[in-house]
């Protein structure tokens, strides 16, 4: 069945059914959310949200819970069923996260400039490394779920 | 869903990734089929079916 959403979804046709499925479930949630805020903005005096807050709040919502739903599912890397190939898949998302963090200082760098203090380099390179860590932690995740699930079809 | 699926591919001396190939999908999705966890579309089942040399009612009628 092709949908305008064809594009989004994977190949795959287990990848794609549980894909639909943590979309619609995210779908599900923003909707509770937005008509929440809905009622608790027009009958709620007591608690106001600003409509900048909560629509950041709604993307992060939906957005966040598709990608953990994704990442914990365990489908992501569906050929690492071996130690071996579990430990190549963690050096390659090892350097795919240094990648990410020297190309990340280096455009910070070219937009702000170089820094002449000590703490505006701390400042320069903490948020590339902090993001780094952050994204080496959920392939880490996504990797160990995957070498686990798919360790026990083989 | 219980099937034949793993019995027969073991018995040609296919692996997994082979079958997983020459259909088009993941290893992961073939693991989990023969398994039992994951009901294929009747276009996959066919598809397996044809790569198997097997009938739809040999690999997925009634399996005890």
């Amino acid at each position: 069945m092709r949908t305008w959403i064809s594009f989004l979804l994977p190949e795959d046709e287990y990848k794609e059914k549980r894909v639909l499925h943590f979309l619609s479930e995210g779908s599900i949630i923003l909707l509770i959310s937005l008509v929440s805020l809905f009622i608790s903005s027009r009958y709620l005096n007591f608690f106001q949200v600003d409509l900048e807050f909560a629509l950041f709040i709604s993307i992060i919502l939906f957005l966040g819970y598709v990608f953990l739903r994704y990442i914990l599912s365990g489908m992501e890397y569906t050929d690492v069923a071996t130690e071996g190939t579990y430990k190549q898949e963690l050096k390659k998302a090892f350097r795919g996260t240094c990648l990410f963090v020297g190309i990340f200082t280096l455009v910070y760098l070219v937009f702000e400039g170089i820094p002449s203090k000590l703490n505006e380099w701390i400042e320069t390179i903490g948020l590339p490394l902090t993001c780094g860590l952050v994204w080496y932690c959920f392939s880490f995740i996504s990797i160990k779920k995957s070498y686990k699930k798919n360790k026990e079809l083989l | 869903m219980k099937n034949n699926v793993k019995i027969t591919r073991v018995k040609m001396g296919i692996t997994q990734q082979q079958l997983s190939q020459r259909i088009g999908v993941t290893r992961q999705t073939i693991g989990l089929i023969e398994k039992g966890e994951y009901n294929p579309s009747l276009q996959l089942c066919v598809a397996i079916a044809k790569e198997l040399n097997k009938t739809l009612d040999e690999l997925f009628w009634e399996v005890e």
